[in-house]
Protein backbone atom coordinates (compact mmCIF):
# COMPACT_ATOMS: atom_id res chain seq x y z
CA UNK A 1 0.00 0.00 0.00
CA UNK A 2 1.58 3.50 -0.60
CA UNK A 3 2.69 5.15 1.81
CA UNK A 4 1.28 8.76 3.28
CA UNK A 5 2.35 11.46 5.24
CA UNK A 6 -0.51 13.46 6.61
CA UNK A 7 -0.82 16.20 8.76
CA UNK A 8 -2.96 14.54 11.31
CA UNK A 9 -6.52 12.89 11.44
CA UNK A 10 -8.15 16.46 12.21
CA UNK A 11 -8.17 19.83 10.51
CA UNK A 12 -4.87 21.62 10.92
CA UNK A 13 -3.51 24.81 10.33
CA UNK A 14 -1.31 25.96 7.35
CA UNK A 15 1.24 28.95 7.34
CA UNK A 16 -1.51 31.59 6.99
CA UNK A 17 -2.69 30.01 9.97
CA UNK A 18 -5.95 28.66 7.37
CA UNK A 19 -7.56 25.47 8.37
CA UNK A 20 -6.03 22.57 6.07
CA UNK A 21 -6.04 18.82 5.10
CA UNK A 22 -2.70 17.91 3.29
CA UNK A 23 -1.53 14.83 2.19
CA UNK A 24 1.64 13.83 0.80
CA UNK A 25 1.65 10.36 -0.68
CA UNK A 26 3.93 8.04 -2.39
CA UNK A 27 2.61 5.93 -4.95
CA UNK A 28 5.52 3.81 -6.40
CA UNK A 29 5.52 2.81 -9.74
CA UNK A 30 3.08 4.83 -10.75
CA UNK A 31 3.57 7.50 -13.44
CA UNK A 32 3.09 11.46 -13.56
CA UNK A 33 1.06 10.78 -15.89
CA UNK A 34 -1.23 8.54 -14.92
CA UNK A 35 -1.75 9.77 -11.77
CA UNK A 36 -2.98 13.15 -13.44
CA UNK A 37 -5.05 10.82 -15.69
CA UNK A 38 -6.51 9.52 -12.38
CA UNK A 39 -7.05 12.64 -10.62
CA UNK A 40 -8.78 14.45 -13.38
CA UNK A 41 -11.34 11.33 -13.84
CA UNK A 42 -11.87 11.92 -10.19
CA UNK A 43 -12.86 15.24 -10.37
CA UNK A 44 -14.98 14.66 -13.51
CA UNK A 45 -16.75 11.64 -11.96
CA UNK A 46 -16.52 11.87 -7.88
CA UNK A 47 -20.45 12.72 -7.30
CA UNK A 48 -20.48 13.70 -3.59
CA UNK A 49 -20.02 16.70 -2.13
CA UNK A 50 -20.21 18.71 -5.32
CA UNK A 51 -16.56 18.32 -6.73
CA UNK A 52 -16.49 20.42 -9.26
CA UNK A 53 -13.31 20.99 -11.22
CA UNK A 54 -12.30 24.61 -11.77
CA UNK A 55 -8.72 24.90 -13.55
CA UNK A 56 -5.56 22.91 -13.94
CA UNK A 57 -1.96 23.12 -14.82
CA UNK A 58 0.23 20.25 -16.77
CA UNK A 59 1.00 18.85 -13.02
CA UNK A 60 -1.90 20.04 -10.84
CA UNK A 61 -5.52 20.68 -10.35
CA UNK A 62 -7.69 22.50 -8.42
CA UNK A 63 -11.39 21.94 -7.49
CA UNK A 64 -14.47 23.32 -5.46
CA UNK A 65 -17.04 21.61 -3.33
CA UNK A 66 -18.75 21.56 -0.36
CA UNK A 67 -19.83 19.42 2.78
CA UNK A 68 -23.70 19.89 4.18
CA UNK A 69 -23.57 19.64 7.96
CA UNK A 70 -26.50 18.18 9.48
CA UNK A 71 -27.54 18.74 12.98
CA UNK A 72 -28.52 15.46 14.97
CA UNK A 73 -30.22 16.46 18.56
CA UNK A 74 -32.40 13.24 19.62
CA UNK A 75 -35.37 12.52 16.82
CA UNK A 76 -33.91 16.21 15.37
CA UNK A 77 -31.94 15.68 12.03
CA UNK A 78 -31.47 18.31 9.45
CA UNK A 79 -29.55 20.29 7.70
CA UNK A 80 -27.55 22.85 9.72
CA UNK A 81 -25.00 24.23 7.18
CA UNK A 82 -22.95 23.96 4.79
CA UNK A 83 -19.17 24.21 4.31
CA UNK A 84 -17.57 25.46 0.95
CA UNK A 85 -13.79 24.45 0.11
CA UNK A 86 -11.01 24.02 -2.01
CA UNK A 87 -9.67 21.25 -2.94
CA UNK A 88 -6.25 21.08 -4.90
CA UNK A 89 -4.19 18.46 -6.03
CA UNK A 90 -0.25 18.14 -7.28
CA UNK A 91 1.19 15.11 -9.13
CA UNK A 92 5.12 14.33 -9.47
CA UNK A 93 6.59 10.83 -10.88
CA UNK A 94 5.70 8.37 -8.77
CA UNK A 95 4.18 10.83 -5.71
CA UNK A 96 1.26 13.25 -5.20
CA UNK A 97 0.03 15.50 -2.59
CA UNK A 98 -2.94 17.25 -1.92
CA UNK A 99 -4.69 19.19 0.35
CA UNK A 100 -7.71 20.93 1.29
CA UNK A 101 -8.19 24.26 2.61
CA UNK A 102 -10.08 27.75 2.38
CA UNK A 103 -12.71 26.23 4.51
CA UNK A 104 -15.36 29.12 4.46
CA UNK A 105 -19.09 27.99 6.55
CA UNK A 106 -22.74 29.20 5.66
CA UNK A 107 -25.42 28.60 8.47
CA UNK A 108 -28.80 27.53 7.02
CA UNK A 109 -32.03 29.01 7.91
CA UNK A 110 -35.59 27.30 6.72
CA UNK A 111 -37.42 29.18 4.10
CA UNK A 112 -40.79 29.44 3.43
CA UNK A 113 -41.77 26.08 2.28
CA UNK A 114 -40.11 24.57 5.18
CA UNK A 115 -36.61 23.73 3.30
CA UNK A 116 -33.30 24.10 4.65
CA UNK A 117 -31.39 26.94 2.50
CA UNK A 118 -28.16 29.18 2.90
CA UNK A 119 -28.68 32.14 4.92
CA UNK A 120 -26.18 34.28 3.38
CA UNK A 121 -24.25 34.46 0.02
CA UNK A 122 -21.13 34.83 1.53
CA UNK A 123 -19.66 32.12 4.06
CA UNK A 124 -17.36 33.30 7.10
CA UNK A 125 -14.17 31.62 6.92
CA UNK A 126 -14.54 28.25 9.44
CA UNK A 127 -11.38 29.88 11.45
CA UNK A 128 -13.35 32.21 12.84
CA UNK A 129 -14.38 30.72 16.37
CA UNK A 130 -17.55 32.87 17.96
CA UNK A 131 -17.88 33.68 21.60
CA UNK A 132 -19.88 32.53 24.19
CA UNK A 133 -22.98 30.20 23.08
CA UNK A 134 -22.50 29.74 19.88
CA UNK A 135 -18.87 28.23 20.40
CA UNK A 136 -20.51 24.53 20.56
CA UNK A 137 -21.64 24.64 17.28
CA UNK A 138 -18.39 25.84 15.64
CA UNK A 139 -16.86 22.73 17.24
CA UNK A 140 -19.67 20.58 16.10
CA UNK A 141 -18.57 22.14 12.51
CA UNK A 142 -15.05 21.61 12.66
CA UNK A 143 -15.75 18.63 13.05
CA UNK A 144 -18.45 17.33 10.78
CA UNK A 145 -15.82 19.31 8.43
CA UNK A 146 -13.26 17.39 9.43
CA UNK A 147 -14.91 13.90 9.06
CA UNK A 148 -15.99 14.55 5.55
CA UNK A 149 -12.91 15.74 4.50
CA UNK A 150 -11.23 12.54 5.47
CA UNK A 151 -14.07 10.56 3.45
CA UNK A 152 -13.19 12.84 0.47
CA UNK A 153 -9.24 12.13 1.45
CA UNK A 154 -9.58 8.51 1.31
CA UNK A 155 -12.00 8.41 -1.77
CA UNK A 156 -9.44 10.74 -3.75
CA UNK A 157 -6.36 8.18 -2.83
CA UNK A 158 -8.15 5.15 -3.74
CA UNK A 159 -8.78 6.23 -6.88
CA UNK A 160 -5.67 7.65 -7.68
CA UNK A 161 -4.32 4.41 -6.31
CA UNK A 162 -6.02 2.18 -8.69
CA UNK A 163 -7.00 1.42 -12.05
CA UNK A 164 -10.70 2.70 -13.12
CA UNK A 165 -13.18 0.51 -14.95
CA UNK A 166 -16.21 1.54 -16.51
CA UNK A 167 -18.61 -0.77 -14.95
CA UNK A 168 -19.00 -3.88 -16.37
CA UNK A 169 -22.43 -4.24 -18.35
CA UNK A 170 -24.61 -6.82 -17.15
CA UNK A 171 -24.91 -10.22 -18.98
CA UNK A 172 -28.33 -10.76 -20.25
CA UNK A 173 -30.01 -13.28 -18.57
CA UNK A 174 -29.60 -16.84 -20.01
CA UNK A 175 -33.21 -18.53 -20.46
CA UNK A 176 -33.55 -21.87 -19.55
CA UNK A 177 -35.60 -24.21 -20.99
CA UNK A 178 -37.62 -26.89 -19.61
CA UNK A 179 -39.25 -27.98 -22.50
CA UNK A 180 -36.31 -30.28 -24.54
CA UNK A 181 -34.05 -32.29 -21.98
CA UNK B 1 -24.40 -32.39 -16.67
CA UNK B 2 -22.57 -29.23 -16.67
CA UNK B 3 -24.77 -26.34 -15.89
CA UNK B 4 -24.27 -22.98 -17.62
CA UNK B 5 -24.19 -20.28 -15.23
CA UNK B 6 -27.38 -18.27 -15.36
CA UNK B 7 -25.13 -15.09 -15.17
CA UNK B 8 -21.88 -14.08 -16.43
CA UNK B 9 -19.95 -11.47 -15.74
CA UNK B 10 -16.53 -10.07 -16.42
CA UNK B 11 -13.90 -10.26 -13.56
CA UNK B 12 -12.88 -7.17 -12.13
CA UNK B 13 -9.07 -7.16 -10.96
CA UNK B 14 -9.04 -6.36 -7.37
CA UNK B 15 -6.90 -3.55 -8.50
CA UNK B 16 -9.28 -1.36 -10.09
CA UNK B 17 -12.48 0.97 -8.64
CA UNK B 18 -15.54 1.78 -10.67
CA UNK B 19 -17.29 5.02 -10.79
CA UNK B 20 -20.92 3.47 -9.59
CA UNK B 21 -24.03 5.14 -10.68
CA UNK B 22 -25.28 7.62 -8.15
CA UNK B 23 -27.55 5.68 -5.34
CA UNK B 24 -30.79 6.80 -5.04
CA UNK B 25 -31.07 9.38 -1.85
CA UNK B 26 -33.09 8.35 1.02
CA UNK B 27 -32.77 11.07 3.37
CA UNK B 28 -33.53 10.48 7.33
CA UNK B 29 -36.93 12.47 8.61
CA UNK B 30 -36.08 15.85 8.80
CA UNK B 31 -37.60 17.31 12.00
CA UNK B 32 -37.13 21.09 12.76
CA UNK B 33 -39.14 23.96 14.15
CA UNK B 34 -39.25 27.24 16.68
CA UNK B 35 -41.05 29.10 19.31
CA UNK B 36 -41.08 32.61 19.89
CA UNK B 37 -42.58 34.82 22.41
CA UNK B 38 -42.34 38.62 22.84
CA UNK B 39 -43.59 41.57 24.78
CA UNK B 40 -44.87 44.86 23.18
CA UNK B 41 -45.78 48.43 24.35
CA UNK B 42 -47.38 50.89 22.30
CA UNK B 43 -46.54 54.21 23.81
CA UNK B 44 -50.35 55.40 23.75
CA UNK B 45 -51.26 52.68 26.05
CA UNK B 46 -53.00 50.87 23.36
CA UNK B 47 -52.76 49.08 19.82
CA UNK B 48 -52.40 51.59 17.22
CA UNK B 49 -50.01 49.36 14.80
CA UNK B 50 -51.98 47.08 12.52
CA UNK B 51 -49.38 44.77 10.96
CA UNK B 52 -49.24 40.93 11.99
CA UNK B 53 -48.18 39.31 14.97
CA UNK B 54 -46.75 41.38 18.29
CA UNK B 55 -50.42 42.37 18.49
CA UNK B 56 -51.13 42.45 22.31
CA UNK B 57 -50.31 45.61 23.92
CA UNK B 58 -48.54 45.54 27.28
CA UNK B 59 -48.32 41.66 27.59
CA UNK B 60 -45.52 39.05 27.59
CA UNK B 61 -47.76 36.87 24.97
CA UNK B 62 -47.08 33.96 22.51
CA UNK B 63 -46.07 34.01 18.93
CA UNK B 64 -46.14 29.98 18.28
CA UNK B 65 -44.48 26.76 17.91
CA UNK B 66 -43.92 25.66 14.77
CA UNK B 67 -43.07 21.83 13.99
CA UNK B 68 -41.72 20.83 10.28
CA UNK B 69 -41.13 17.34 8.80
CA UNK B 70 -39.63 16.58 5.48
CA UNK B 71 -38.28 13.65 3.89
CA UNK B 72 -36.68 12.82 0.63
CA UNK B 73 -36.79 9.48 -1.37
CA UNK B 74 -34.86 9.77 -4.32
CA UNK B 75 -36.94 12.21 -7.01
CA UNK B 76 -39.93 12.79 -4.45
CA UNK B 77 -40.28 14.42 -1.36
CA UNK B 78 -42.73 15.74 0.99
CA UNK B 79 -43.15 19.01 3.86
CA UNK B 80 -45.54 18.96 6.69
CA UNK B 81 -45.50 22.11 8.74
CA UNK B 82 -48.05 22.14 11.63
CA UNK B 83 -48.28 25.41 13.57
CA UNK B 84 -49.84 26.21 17.22
CA UNK B 85 -50.54 29.51 19.16
CA UNK B 86 -51.73 33.20 17.63
CA UNK B 87 -49.28 33.72 15.28
CA UNK B 88 -49.56 30.14 13.70
CA UNK B 89 -53.79 30.09 14.06
CA UNK B 90 -56.04 32.34 13.90
CA UNK B 91 -53.08 35.41 13.05
CA UNK B 92 -52.08 33.62 10.18
CA UNK B 93 -54.30 30.89 9.09
CA UNK B 94 -58.20 30.74 8.54
CA UNK B 95 -60.01 28.37 10.98
CA UNK B 96 -61.04 25.20 9.20
CA UNK B 97 -63.05 25.15 5.87
CA UNK B 98 -65.20 27.85 7.05
CA UNK B 99 -67.90 25.63 8.51
CA UNK B 100 -66.53 24.84 11.84
CA UNK B 101 -64.06 26.57 14.25
CA UNK B 102 -61.21 24.14 13.79
CA UNK B 103 -58.16 25.04 12.22
CA UNK B 104 -56.34 22.54 10.65
CA UNK B 105 -52.90 24.40 12.25
CA UNK B 106 -51.11 23.94 8.62
CA UNK B 107 -48.34 25.92 6.94
CA UNK B 108 -47.17 23.87 4.63
CA UNK B 109 -48.32 20.65 3.56
CA UNK B 110 -47.45 19.58 0.31
CA UNK B 111 -45.17 16.58 -1.53
CA UNK B 112 -42.66 17.44 -4.69
CA UNK B 113 -40.91 15.38 -7.28
CA UNK B 114 -37.61 16.31 -9.23
CA UNK B 115 -37.71 14.54 -12.80
CA UNK B 116 -34.21 16.07 -12.99
CA UNK B 117 -31.80 18.95 -11.83
CA UNK B 118 -33.75 21.30 -13.65
CA UNK B 119 -37.34 20.54 -13.73
CA UNK B 120 -39.69 19.95 -10.71
CA UNK B 121 -42.91 19.46 -9.47
CA UNK B 122 -44.66 20.51 -6.84
CA UNK B 123 -48.66 20.49 -5.22
CA UNK B 124 -50.45 20.96 -2.13
CA UNK B 125 -50.88 24.08 0.87
CA UNK B 126 -47.88 26.30 0.54
CA UNK B 127 -46.17 29.51 1.73
CA UNK B 128 -46.81 31.86 -0.40
CA UNK B 129 -44.03 32.89 -2.87
CA UNK B 130 -44.76 36.53 -3.31
CA UNK B 131 -43.05 38.48 -0.65
CA UNK B 132 -39.95 39.01 1.52
CA UNK B 133 -41.11 38.62 4.74
CA UNK B 134 -42.37 35.13 5.92
CA UNK B 135 -44.78 34.04 9.09
CA UNK B 136 -41.92 31.93 10.34
CA UNK B 137 -40.33 34.15 12.52
CA UNK B 138 -37.58 32.66 11.69
CA UNK B 139 -36.53 33.86 8.04
CA UNK B 140 -37.57 37.30 9.62
CA UNK B 141 -35.29 40.08 10.58
CA UNK B 142 -37.69 42.41 12.12
CA UNK B 143 -40.00 40.84 14.85
CA UNK B 144 -42.91 43.19 13.79
CA UNK B 145 -43.95 42.71 10.15
CA UNK B 146 -44.47 44.91 7.41
CA UNK B 147 -47.69 46.62 5.67
CA UNK B 148 -46.78 44.74 2.44
CA UNK B 149 -46.45 41.34 4.37
CA UNK B 150 -50.10 42.17 6.26
CA UNK B 151 -51.33 43.26 3.27
CA UNK B 152 -50.19 40.26 0.55
CA UNK B 153 -51.04 36.69 0.56
CA UNK B 154 -49.54 34.68 3.34
CA UNK B 155 -50.19 30.82 1.85
CA UNK B 156 -50.78 29.93 -2.21
CA UNK B 157 -52.16 26.38 -2.11
CA UNK B 158 -51.79 25.28 -5.64
CA UNK B 159 -49.86 23.62 -8.09
CA UNK B 160 -46.25 24.64 -9.93
CA UNK B 161 -43.56 23.66 -11.68
CA UNK B 162 -39.75 25.00 -11.39
CA UNK B 163 -37.51 24.91 -14.04
CA UNK B 164 -33.61 26.00 -13.12
CA UNK B 165 -32.19 27.17 -16.41
CA UNK B 166 -28.81 27.51 -14.49
CA UNK B 167 -27.28 28.73 -10.80
CA UNK B 168 -28.56 32.16 -12.53
CA UNK B 169 -31.95 31.89 -13.85
CA UNK B 170 -34.84 29.98 -13.01
CA UNK B 171 -38.79 30.14 -13.83
CA UNK B 172 -41.62 29.01 -11.75
CA UNK B 173 -45.64 28.73 -12.65
CA UNK B 174 -48.18 27.84 -11.55
CA UNK B 175 -52.34 27.15 -10.75
CA UNK B 176 -53.49 28.02 -7.54
CA UNK B 177 -56.48 28.57 -5.10
CA UNK B 178 -57.75 32.19 -3.43
CA UNK B 179 -55.40 33.75 -0.80
CA UNK B 180 -55.41 32.08 2.26
CA UNK B 181 -57.83 29.19 2.20
CA UNK B 182 -57.90 25.40 2.46
CA UNK B 183 -60.52 25.11 -0.18
CA UNK B 184 -61.18 27.63 -3.34
CA UNK B 185 -64.68 28.45 -3.43
CA UNK B 186 -64.72 29.18 -7.10
CA UNK B 187 -62.52 26.72 -8.54
CA UNK B 188 -58.88 27.23 -9.13
CA UNK B 189 -59.51 30.82 -10.09
CA UNK B 190 -55.64 32.42 -9.33
CA UNK B 191 -52.07 32.01 -12.18
CA UNK B 192 -49.13 32.59 -10.55
CA UNK B 193 -45.42 33.08 -11.93
CA UNK B 194 -41.82 33.78 -10.79
CA UNK B 195 -38.52 34.82 -12.45
CA UNK B 196 -35.37 34.18 -10.36
CA UNK B 197 -32.48 35.44 -11.14
CA UNK B 198 -29.38 35.79 -9.58
CA UNK B 199 -26.67 38.06 -11.87
CA UNK B 200 -23.98 38.18 -9.46
CA UNK B 201 -22.45 35.88 -6.40
CA UNK B 202 -24.84 37.01 -3.36
CA UNK B 203 -27.59 39.00 -5.53
CA UNK B 204 -30.64 37.48 -5.90
CA UNK B 205 -34.12 38.91 -7.52
CA UNK B 206 -37.51 37.08 -7.56
CA UNK B 207 -39.76 38.55 -9.90
CA UNK B 208 -43.72 37.76 -8.78
CA UNK B 209 -47.11 38.03 -10.37
CA UNK B 210 -50.34 36.06 -9.23
CA UNK B 211 -53.70 36.86 -10.48
CA UNK B 212 -57.64 35.96 -10.31
CA UNK B 213 -60.41 36.39 -8.99
CA UNK B 214 -61.34 35.21 -5.11
CA UNK B 215 -64.56 34.17 -4.56
CA UNK B 216 -66.66 37.40 -3.77
CA UNK B 217 -64.33 39.82 -4.91
CA UNK B 218 -65.73 42.68 -6.94
CA UNK B 219 -63.29 42.67 -9.72
CA UNK B 220 -59.87 40.33 -10.68
CA UNK B 221 -56.90 41.39 -8.71
CA UNK B 222 -53.10 41.03 -9.91
CA UNK B 223 -50.46 42.00 -7.32
CA UNK B 224 -46.69 42.25 -9.04
CA UNK B 225 -44.06 42.01 -6.54
CA UNK B 226 -40.07 42.37 -6.89
CA UNK B 227 -38.34 40.68 -4.03
CA UNK B 228 -34.17 40.92 -4.16
CA UNK B 229 -31.76 40.93 -1.74
CA UNK B 230 -27.65 42.05 -2.13
CA UNK B 231 -25.31 40.09 0.49
CA UNK B 232 -22.77 43.10 -0.60
CA UNK B 233 -20.17 41.66 2.02
CA UNK B 234 -19.99 39.08 4.60
CA UNK B 235 -21.63 41.41 6.90
CA UNK B 236 -23.65 43.53 4.94
CA UNK B 237 -26.88 42.85 3.46
CA UNK B 238 -29.41 45.09 1.42
CA UNK B 239 -33.38 43.78 0.60
CA UNK B 240 -36.49 45.77 -0.93
CA UNK B 241 -39.32 44.50 -1.57
CA UNK B 242 -41.80 46.49 -3.83
CA UNK B 243 -45.64 45.53 -4.80
CA UNK B 244 -48.23 46.75 -6.35
CA UNK B 245 -51.75 44.62 -5.63
CA UNK B 246 -54.93 46.31 -8.54
CA UNK B 247 -58.29 45.18 -8.77
CA UNK B 248 -60.39 45.54 -11.39
CA UNK B 249 -63.71 47.56 -11.50
CA UNK B 250 -62.00 50.64 -9.85
CA UNK B 251 -62.00 47.62 -6.55
CA UNK B 252 -58.60 49.62 -5.17
CA UNK B 253 -55.69 47.87 -3.98
CA UNK B 254 -52.29 49.03 -2.56
CA UNK B 255 -48.89 49.56 -3.59
CA UNK B 256 -45.84 50.40 -1.21
CA UNK B 257 -41.75 49.59 -1.05
CA UNK B 258 -39.60 48.22 1.76
CA UNK B 259 -35.86 48.74 2.50
CA UNK B 260 -33.84 46.66 4.60
CA UNK B 261 -30.60 47.25 5.49
CA UNK B 262 -28.59 44.85 7.80
CA UNK B 263 -24.88 44.38 8.96
CA UNK B 264 -23.80 41.96 11.18
CA UNK B 265 -21.28 43.64 13.87
CA UNK B 266 -19.84 39.18 14.78
CA UNK B 267 -21.76 36.43 14.15
CA UNK B 268 -23.74 36.95 17.27
CA UNK B 269 -24.97 40.23 16.85
CA UNK B 270 -26.52 42.44 14.13
CA UNK B 271 -28.41 45.52 13.54
CA UNK B 272 -31.18 46.12 10.83
CA UNK B 273 -33.19 49.12 9.88
CA UNK B 274 -36.70 48.78 7.75
CA UNK B 275 -38.19 51.56 5.89
CA UNK B 276 -41.58 51.16 3.98
CA UNK B 277 -44.14 53.68 2.45
CA UNK B 278 -47.29 52.08 1.51
CA UNK B 279 -50.46 53.39 0.45
CA UNK B 280 -53.96 52.26 -0.22
CA UNK B 281 -55.62 52.66 -3.52
CA UNK B 282 -57.85 55.49 -4.29
CA UNK B 283 -60.89 53.92 -5.96
CA UNK B 284 -64.19 53.83 -5.96
CA UNK B 285 -64.80 50.37 -4.69
CA UNK B 286 -61.20 50.17 -3.09
CA UNK B 287 -61.48 49.44 0.80
CA UNK B 288 -59.38 50.19 3.93
CA UNK B 289 -55.59 47.66 3.75
CA UNK B 290 -54.72 47.26 7.15
CA UNK B 291 -55.81 50.47 8.65
CA UNK B 292 -54.96 52.57 5.80
CA UNK B 293 -57.84 53.78 3.71
CA UNK B 294 -58.13 54.07 0.55
CA UNK B 295 -56.20 57.26 -0.67
CA UNK B 296 -53.61 57.33 2.44
CA UNK B 297 -50.62 56.66 3.03
CA UNK B 298 -48.00 55.38 5.93
CA UNK B 299 -44.81 55.47 6.01
CA UNK B 300 -42.79 52.90 9.36
CA UNK B 301 -39.46 52.80 10.47
CA UNK B 302 -38.57 49.77 12.80
CA UNK B 303 -34.67 49.43 14.10
CA UNK B 304 -34.22 46.15 15.47
CA UNK B 305 -31.35 44.15 17.02
CA UNK B 306 -30.35 40.26 16.81
CA UNK B 307 -28.59 38.85 19.50
CA UNK B 308 -27.48 35.52 18.46
CA UNK B 309 -26.86 32.19 21.20
CA UNK B 310 -26.91 28.89 19.59
CA UNK B 311 -30.51 28.33 18.34
CA UNK B 312 -32.06 31.52 20.33
CA UNK B 313 -32.66 34.77 18.84
CA UNK B 314 -33.27 37.83 21.26
CA UNK B 315 -34.55 40.90 19.35
CA UNK B 316 -35.40 43.86 20.52
CA UNK B 317 -37.45 46.79 18.18
CA UNK B 318 -38.70 49.85 18.23
CA UNK B 319 -41.02 51.34 15.68
CA UNK B 320 -42.36 54.49 14.07
CA UNK B 321 -45.27 55.00 11.68
CA UNK B 322 -46.61 58.12 10.56
CA UNK B 323 -49.56 58.22 8.78
CA UNK B 324 -50.87 60.78 5.84
CA UNK B 325 -53.74 61.43 7.85
CA UNK B 326 -55.10 60.78 11.24
CA UNK B 327 -55.43 57.06 11.10
CA UNK B 328 -54.01 56.29 15.27
CA UNK B 329 -55.49 57.11 18.60
CA UNK B 330 -53.74 58.76 21.53
CA UNK B 331 -53.51 57.35 24.96
CA UNK B 332 -56.74 59.77 25.69
CA UNK B 333 -58.53 58.38 22.13
CA UNK B 334 -57.68 61.47 20.28
CA UNK B 335 -56.87 60.88 16.77
CA UNK B 336 -53.19 61.20 15.32
CA UNK B 337 -50.88 60.68 12.33
CA UNK B 338 -48.14 59.02 13.94
CA UNK B 339 -47.96 55.99 16.42
CA UNK B 340 -44.42 54.18 18.25
CA UNK B 341 -43.48 51.52 19.70
CA UNK B 342 -40.83 48.48 21.17
CA UNK B 343 -41.19 45.18 21.39
CA UNK B 344 -38.52 42.66 23.32
CA UNK B 345 -38.97 39.59 21.35
CA UNK B 346 -37.47 35.72 22.11
CA UNK B 347 -37.44 33.27 19.02
CA UNK B 348 -35.57 29.50 19.77
CA UNK B 349 -35.15 27.86 16.11
CA UNK B 350 -34.41 23.74 16.30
Amino acid sequence: MAGSVFSQDTLSLNEHGRLILYEIVTADKISKEKLYERSDLFLHHYKKFKVIKEGSTDSSLLARGKFVLTKNSFVLSHPSGEVLFKLSVEVKEGRYRFWLTDFSYIPYVRDRYGNFVPSTAKGAPLEQRPAGFSAANWNDNLMGTAKQARVLANDLKKALEEDVQQPAKKAAAVTVSTNNW
Amino acid sequence: MKLKPLFTMATLSCATVVYAQEAETVSPLQISGSVDTYYKYDFAKKQNIGTSFAYDQNSISLGMIDLALKKTTGKASFVGELSFGPRGQYQSLLNGDMTDENSFHIQNLYASYAFNEQLSLTAGYMGTFVGYEIISPVGNFNYSTSYLFSAGPFQNAGIKANYNFSEKFGLMVGLFNDWNVYKDLNGVSHIGAQVMISPVEGWTAYLNVLSGKSAGATGNGTILDLTTSYQITEKVKVGLNAADYSISNESGGYSGAALYLQNAFTPAFALGLRGEYFTSKNEVNGSTAIGVVPGESVTALTFSGNFKAGGMTFIPEVRFDNGSETMFTKSNAALTKSASQFALAVVYAF
